[in-house]
């Protein structure tokens, strides 16, 4: 019988040492972004959930009115999850970790909440807008609009100068005006369009972003950022309509290889009535003819390979840089342009320097200088490489077995400071 | 003498272009693959071909939002094209690197996925490879049927000698078909302006100082559906085509320039386009593409 109540009194004694291992003795709140919900940060939640015990909340807020307004729903929704007490909402242990604007509106709930009230005791913010969302700029002057048509007007012109029906479809019924379109129609810009308020927040510059960051805070803080390969825009693009970061990539190199294979045709064919212009010198109508039209269908091709500088000037990811190149360069003036001496093109390389514009890294949506956080130290920032903005919250999308936002997270989690949690 | 050879351009002249009006229809007729077709094609060209694209910024204050499309770039393609009796036209293209390949110092981290390097266009199928020779992708795509232009070339055949072609081919003059271009032109000039009356256009002769002619045509001549007008520039003492413009509404839309080896072969050896692009802030800037041609040859096999 004594035997028996020493087995008891060692059983509940170990499981009760067993539970205070296990369990965390804070609250983790993973917070969505503009174009998120509550599903968005589901992978990892579901991971550390488990292999961290973590007592989770995850929840689809508004996020059509604003920062703020979004924050005060952060804070109602710890308040009633936890209880707005010390040991609930209000413990300092409790950790939020938020995607995008999710993490501006961490930063922002610790700005209006009052010490003893304050709902997280550290944050995570990951690919955070953290000085403003540039492509919010770009939206309100007219950039975005302004690019988007003319991309559309260069993919078109190809088809147009061929007499082949505008938009054409191929490759996976892609037409060329979805192709230009889906820089203004992704899911990403049409939240930021859809919903004005938050789009004027967003900016850099806004009075939100502003006071945001004026605001001093003694919070242990980490950011992380996330890199994205080039192409950057695809590749984001591609992990919102296709779930994956390869699709769209694929896509837009097929179709760069249809405008190119088009472009050789027309300059092709061009030659050969150049030649057969010998024959009948008005065959040399259709050299104008063909050049023009391999002109036209050039413009498309080169737009492809310039849109990702396109979109990384209208991300505000690019410098200003010179650049030293080589050049095939003309001394031929031609009688159109006063310069009678007609006959060899006289083409050589020549050394040009002029500015460019240099892309810098981002993850397809933030450039790197506004994910990051500016007033932590070196230590608190990460960086998960080969994610853009949207597949930064499951890693496991682009197929290479490996889930770095995981590695990251693991890192911080196995911390000897304030973010470890084991 | 001279007479009658020009009579038969004009007769000729206007059954070619009749013809080649009437080749490209989009519709898809069925087309064999080119690893099908075995025969050997009537037509063959293949060159190398080396383009750089540059934009005329010297002088002028460019946005950030315009730089971004003004970066140059530079690229070198293998080309060769197979015209076949049944009308098809074969494209290989091949990507090729080289010195002088402008790489611009992005500070992002590279594509790493696999990057199309040859494009083959056989029939109406377009298929994309590798590399390592592997298919990336395949795709229809409208690429009409040329029969209209094999019976163009042959009839190039029963009307000259094979020793004319072979000439005409190789040094890309015209010396041994038209001896004298300044008046066959004038000829033309009378002769088949009243052909066409009506309905077709006419087209405008107009002596550019001593040794240059232009021809200004409208491309509905050629292409009914076109609107815009085209010039030739011919140098009358090279006997060849030294430039094209492209008009639209009387608006400059494009330049040409063609330049030619010197020596005993004198084939066509670059090509520069200048063509006004407008940029985003509103501003229109030049750009200027210059093709250096290499290794060309052009086989009739007729």
């Amino acid at each position: 019988m004594k035997k028996t109540i020493q087995k008891i009194a060692l059983s509940i004694t170990f499981t009760f040492s067993l539970l205070n291992v296990i369990a965390q003795d804070r609250n983790v709140a993973w917070i969505h972004g503009l174009d998120g919900n509550a599903n968005s940060w589901k992978h990892y939640n579901q991971i550390f959930d488990k292999e961290r015990n973590l007592n989770s909340l995850r929840t689809t807020y508004n996020t059509d009115n604003g920062i703020t307004y979004s924050t005060n729903k952060v804070i109602g929704s710890m308040n009633t999850r936890y209880k707005d007490n010390a040991k609930g909402a209000n413990n300092p242990r409790n950790l939020g970790i938020g995607h995008s604007m999710g993490g501006l509106m961490l930063r922002d709930a610790d700005r209006i909440t009052a010490n003893g009230t304050k709902k997280f005791g550290g944050y995570i913010t990951v690919a955070s807008p953290n000085y403003g969302a540039p492509i919010a700029n770009s939206l309100l002057n007219g950039s975005v609009q302004n690019a988007a048509e003319n991309a559309c007007n260069k993919l078109t012109d190809g088809p147009l100068s061929q007499l082949i029906p505008v938009p054409f479809n191929f490759l996976s019924d892609l037409s060329t005006d979805v192709l230009c379109n889906i820089f203004i129609d992704n899911d990403l810009i049409q939240s930021f369009q859809g919903s004005p308020v938050t789009n004027k927040d967003l900016r850099v510059g806004s009075p939100t972003i502003d006071a945001i960051n004026d605001y001093d805070t003694n919070l242990p803080r980490i950011s992380i950022w996330a890199e994205e390969n080039s192409p950057v825009h695809w590749r984001m693009l591609s992990s919102q309509m296709f779930g994956n970061d390869t699709d769209l990539v694929k896509i837009a190199k097929s179709v760069r290889a249809v405008y190119d294979g088009f472009y050789i045709y027309n300059k092709s064919k061009a030659v050969v009535s150049g030649v057969l212009g010998f024959f009948n010198p008005y065959i040399w109508g259709f050299t104008a003819l063909y050049g023009y039209r391999a002109t036209q269908w050039k413009k498309g091709r080169n737009w492809i390979d310039d849109s990702e500088n396109i979109w990384s000037s209208l991300i505000k990811t690019t410098r200003r840089e010179k650049q030293t190149y080589w050049a095939l360069t003309s001394v031929f003036g031609g009688v159109w342009t006063g310069d009678n001496t007609i006959g060899s093109l006289g083409l050589s390389w020549k050394q040009h320097t002029r500015f460019i514009s240099v892309n810098y890294p981002s993850d397809g949506l933030l450039p790197q200088y506004t994910q990051e956080l500016q007033d932590i130290p070196i230590g608190n920032r990460y960086k998960v490489q080969g994610a853009n903005h949207t597949e930064v919250r499951n890693m496991t999308t682009d197929g290479n077995g490996v889930d770095e936002t995981k590695d990251v997270f693991d890192d911080i989690f196995d911390r000897e400071d304030w973010f470890g949690t084991n | 003498m001279k007479k009658t050879r020009v009579q038969k351009f004009i007769i000729f002249f206007i059954s070619t272009i009749f013809l080649v009006n009437c080749n490209e229809d989009y519709i898809n007729r069925p087309q064999v693959s080119n690893d099908e077709n075995s025969t050997k094609a009537l037509l063959e060209i293949s060159y190398k071909m080396t383009t750089t694209r540059d934009y005329e910024t010297a002088g002028t204050s460019v946005p950030d939002s315009d730089l971004a499309i003004l970066n140059p770039s530079s690229e070198k393609q293998e080309i060769k094209m197979d015209l076949f009796e049944n009308g098809q036209l074969d494209i290989t293209i091949e990507e090729v690197d080289f010195s002088n390949k402008i790489r611009n110092p992005h500070k992002i981290l590279p594509d790493d996925s696999p990057k199309i390097v040859k494009t083959v266009i056989s029939g109406n199928t377009i298929k994309m490879y590798d590399a390592n020779g592997n298919l990336l992708n395949s795709e229809n795509i409208p690429i009409p049927n040329h029969s209209d232009l094999v019976k163009t070339i042959k009839d190039i055949g029963k009307e000259f000698s094979p020793e004319d072609i072979n000439e005409v081919i190789t040094t890309m003059q015209g010396h041994h078909l038209v001896e004298n271009l300044e008046e066959f032109i004038k000829n033309l000039d009378e002769e088949y302006n009243d052909l066409l009356k009506p309905p077709g256009s006419p087209i405008t002769i107009i002596q550019q100082g001593e040794n240059f002619v232009t021809l200004r045509m409208p491309l509905n001549n050629v292409e009914p559906e076109m609107s815009q007008e085209s010039v030739l520039l011919i140098d009358k003492t090279l006997n060849k085509v030294v430039g094209t413009r492209i008009y639209d509404n009387n608006q400059l839309l494009q330049t040409t320039f063609y330049g030619y080896n010197e020596g005993e072969v004198q084939s066509l050896n670059a090509i520069k386009t200048v063509q006004k692009i407008q940029l985003s802030s509103g501003n229109k800037i030049d750009m200027v593409s210059c093709s250096k041609i290499d290794d060309m040859e052009f086989n009739l096999n007729l």
